[in-house]
């Protein structure tokens, strides 16, 4: 008796998956058919979470889990110790990694580019970057605002450590220090620095177009990257390809139709629809077409990323320079 | 003198001196420490060495050392190690200065005991971390706000412990102080203050231990030193080597600290001894 | 009577004392004169305690009236010096330190207060220890400086709660000669209690028995042994009678606490 229910349970739980989901046909080619994200509310995560909500992965028989990391250090620990396949991160933090000597990972993409979104405000008495001198600057460390900071100080010859104070505070934080005169600029992103941007009493001094390697591979501070679990990717090829098909159908989406992806996004980054759609209008997409021509050996994003790795090492973030090139994998996008 | 009168013993001798617990010989405890402590490094060492265990996880002593020797090169290590100490040494004074009388008079005084007890069972369970953003807005960015986290952090603590050592105090001391004339005053002065120190001081060796987590707090926002810092930014370039390496220096410091509080205790205790 | 012109240094008149519904002291009535060595006996319980600590000001009657020279007590009064049994040394203090206490309070100068002690650490035998602390001292003369400790005070009246009842035999028996010594020289009016008979016969003028719980006053015996008087008093005849006369009173009380208590 207690036999034949569970059996009758377990047939109909068979028969209810296989009706239930159109892509199990599909799904059974894939190696795994679920795999963890790590993300946050950070724009570079949208393609997920709106391919989540789109149903681009299920359609293509994966199901993607969605774990939310506040810091891009803890999602990539996370990432490296195989808790999660894939992964959204700051170049820099990317980079970092590298450095520390671990090949657990993949870079697979660099999905998005923005210049306009990040870069140094100031009180409005400050009008070049020279009049810094002797004042102080709250920007988050170890992020690409930092890293803008440290450039664009090179570039006007002043010493970061000697001729102004770096005072570390979270991007979030920037704002009120900048308002409560605690500080007399800041270096930040979107949304702090849209906030402060629609302030009065504020100058934005520059954006990120002003960072050194924008000027020569059109790559601001902070690239986004996508990043994959490499032993993962190594053994469950068709699922990674999977989990990149969707990816980039649904950053093509959001680069068409904006508003549909706004009203989407909301619910991840808190931001009402219109804010949301400002947001959308200073991020480009670098589609998948492109990824291939500059992910190579030679393309302008990995040779942008090597020459960021070097700044990090000038600027003492890190001992040495990784070759990135051993990171980056590409030819999984047919 | 004579003794042939029959006198009662009343059986309650002088007390009697126990005798401790058969102790290991000095030397022996310390090589014994002292093999475990290199035994331990040395696997430690081999795990990693022999790539038992990414340098990610866990690097070697040898790797934490090499850090060590570069930090000092580029002449930051001192620093972290001095802005930390000095931020503790800050915030915990002037959370004692205030805890001590302001216990011993609570401890004494169980009417204010009634005043202050809702505004302490508030801040008590609070940890020092939720003062960050206010602390931000009430003293802005520079030391004052790390001095004040350390004091929020060790301030109530402290006070309950000073409030309990004074409660602890025998009441017999205070009837014969108050017998021989001491006023309110005097009593808190001059007996609950000598008699509860002992236990104010282990309380405040304990609260020194918790005063270095909040500097650890305090500076993963607004710093640009200090050991929580050097922590926090090198776990956000992977670098384990200077995030345990900061963590081997707190301890050492905190080591350090306390063998100077012991000393203090022995100066200011001299009857204890 | 000789004075009665003159005010009584302590008046109990009709005091009882309950803590909550146990009766500690019945309707206890006693004078005790200027100079008086007045020797409370009993068993155990018997509420003798909680007389000296209220004549000390540490409690109050819940009936009667207690004057201590005329005044009833508003607090703990200093005037009345205690010795308790268990010393109540401050640990964190010298003996000098400890002696001098009293003085401290009353604002005495630093070179004052030094040389006021010292007169009492030799009266107490206890010099080349001035600078010691409590701990370092044998239970004898813990209760030796406890005693300076007082007289340095120089209160009115001093009362002893049992002082010798933790030393050994052979301690508490100097100490008794001491304390007959100063009292022989300084005439302070002492209340004293004890469980020993013996105890009560050398050092006092009179001796109070008291009853079982709860308190009261059996017996109120002059002890005309004459002065000066060491240990040796102890064989005189007149000794060996008061004793006996006490101990009947005494061994009545005994017998019916242990009736009370069983």
């Amino acid at each position: 008796m207690y036999k034949t229910r569970r059996q009758l349970l377990a047939s109909a739980v068979a028969l209810t998956l296989a009706v239930g989901s159109p892509g199990l046909a599909l799904g059974a080619e894939l190696e795994k058919a679920k795999v963890s994200y790590g993300g946050s509310a950070w724009l570079s995560h949208y393609p997920v979470w709106v391919g989540m909500k789109k149903g681009y992965f299920t359609n293509r028989g994966l199901t993607v889990d969605w774990k939310n990391f506040s810091t891009g250090s803890a999602r990539m620990a996370s990432l490296a110790v195989g808790e999660i396949e894939f992964g959204g991160a700051g170049s820099i933090s990317a980079i970092a990694l590298m450095a520390s000597g671990t090949k657990a990972f993949y870079v697979l993409a660099a999905p998005d580019s923005y210049a306009t979104v990040e870069g140094i405000i100031t009180s409005s008495d400050i009008k070049t970057v020279k009049d810094l001198k002797g004042k102080k600057i709250g920007v988050p460390f170890a992020t690409s605002s930092h890293v803008l900071a440290l450039d664009v100080l090179e570039q006007a010859g002043l010493d970061p450590n000697k001729d102004v104070t770096l005072i570390n505070l979270p991007a979030s934080d920037t704002p009120s220090a900048l308002r409560a005169k605690q500080v007399d600029a800041v270096a930040t992103w979107t949304p702090a620095f849209n906030t402060l941007k629609a302030q009065a009493n504020t100058h934005v001094l520059l954006d990120a177009k002003e960072f050194s390697l924008y000027k020569q591979y059109n790559l601001g501070p902070g690239p986004d990257v996508l990043i994959a679990n490499r032993s993962f990717v190594d053994k469950n090829p068709k699922t990674t390809t999977a989990f990149l098909d969707g990816y980039f159908e649904a950053a093509r989406f959001i680069a068409e139709n904006p508003k549909d992806a706004a009203a989407l996004l909301t619910d991840l980054t808190q931001l009402s629809p219109e804010e949301q759609l400002a947001v959308l209008k200073d991020i480009e997409w670098i589609g998948r077409g492109e990824q291939q021509k500059i992910m190579t050996a030679g393309g302008s994003f990995t040779k942008g990323l090597q020459s960021l790795a070097e700044l990090l090492v000038r600027y003492k973030q890190i001992d040495k320079a990784p070759k990135v090139d051993d990171w980056v994998k590409t030819g999984l996008m047919q | 003198m004579k003794s042939n009168v029959a006198v009662t013993d009343y059986g309650a001798p002088e007390r009697a001196s126990s005798k401790g617990k058969a102790q290991w010989p000095r030397v022996p405890k310390l090589a014994i420490s002292l093999i475990s402590c290199i035994a331990l490094l040395s696997l430690w060492e081999g795990v990693t060495r022999f790539g038992l265990v990414e340098p990610l996880f866990l690097p070697a002593p040898s790797q934490i050392l090499n850090r060590a020797m570069l930090m000092n090169d580029q002449g930051i290590l001192l620093g972290h190690v001095v802005a930390s100490t000095w931020r503790v040494t800050v915030g915990f004074l002037l959370a004692s200065l205030v805890a001590i009388p302001l216990g011993i008079f609570l401890g004494f005084s169980p009417l204010s005991r009634a005043v202050f007890d809702p505004v302490l069972s508030f801040l008590r369970p609070l940890p020092s971390m939720s003062w960050i953003p206010l602390s931000l807005l009430w003293f802005g960015i520079g030391e004052s706000q790390k001095y004040s986290i350390v004091f929020m952090g060790a301030f109530a603590p402290s006070l309950l412990y000073v409030m309990e050592a004074t409660k602890g105090v025998d009441p017999l001391l205070i009837k014969a102080a108050q017998n021989l004339g001491a006023k309110s005053k005097d009593v808190m002065i001059e007996v609950i203050l000598p008699a509860s120190l002992p236990q104010i001081l282990s309380g405040l060796k304990v609260m020194l231990g918790i005063a270095w987590t909040c500097v650890i707090s305090a500076e993963l926002v607004a710093a640009r030193e200090g050991l929580g810092f050097m922590i926090m930014n090198g776990k956000e370039y992977f670098q384990t080597d200077t995030v345990v390496l900061g963590m081997v220096l707190i301890s050492i410091t905190v080591m350090a600290t306390d063998l100077l509080f012991r000393f203090v205790e022995k100066r200011i205790l001299p009857w204890k001894a | 009577m000789e004075g009665l012109n003159q005010i009584p240094v302590i008046q109990f008149t009709n005091v009882s004392k309950s803590y909550g519904p146990m009766l500690a002291l019945n309707d206890v009535t006693l004078t005790v004169d200027e100079g008086e060595f007045v020797v409370i006996v009993g068993a155990s319980g018997c509420g003798k305690s909680t007389m000296l600590n209220m004549i000390a000001g540490f409690d109050e009657p819940t009936k009667g009236r207690i004057q201590i020279q005329g005044k009833e007590n508003t607090g703990v009064n200093p005037q009345c010096g205690m010795v308790f049994q268990q010393y109540a040394l401050f640990p964190w203090m010298s003996v000098e330190d400890n002696i001098a206490f009293g003085l401290k309070m009353k604002g005495e100068g630093r070179a004052q207060r030094r040389a006021r002690a010292q007169e009492y650490v030799d009266m107490v035998g206890l010099r080349g220890f001035e600078k010691s602390y409590p701990k370092a001292l044998s239970g004898g003369m813990r209760q030796r400086v406890a005693i300076a400790r007082v007289l340095a005070n120089n209160p009115g009246v001093m009362l002893f709660d049992e002082p010798f009842a933790a030393l050994d035999a052979m301690t508490r028996q100097v100490l008794q000669e001491q304390l007959v010594r100063i009292y022989e020289q300084q005439r302070k009016t002492i209340l004293f209690i004890t469980h020993s008979i013996d105890e009560a016969l050398l050092l006092s003028s009179r001796i109070i028995v008291m009853s079982a719980r709860p308190g009261r006053i059996v017996q109120d015996i002059p002890n005309d042994l004459p002065y000066p008087r060491n240990a040796d008093v102890q064989l005189s005849d007149r000794f060996v009678e008061l004793k006996r006369h006490i101990w009947d009173s005494v061994q009545a009380e005994v017998v019916r606490s242990i009736e009370i208590a069983a």
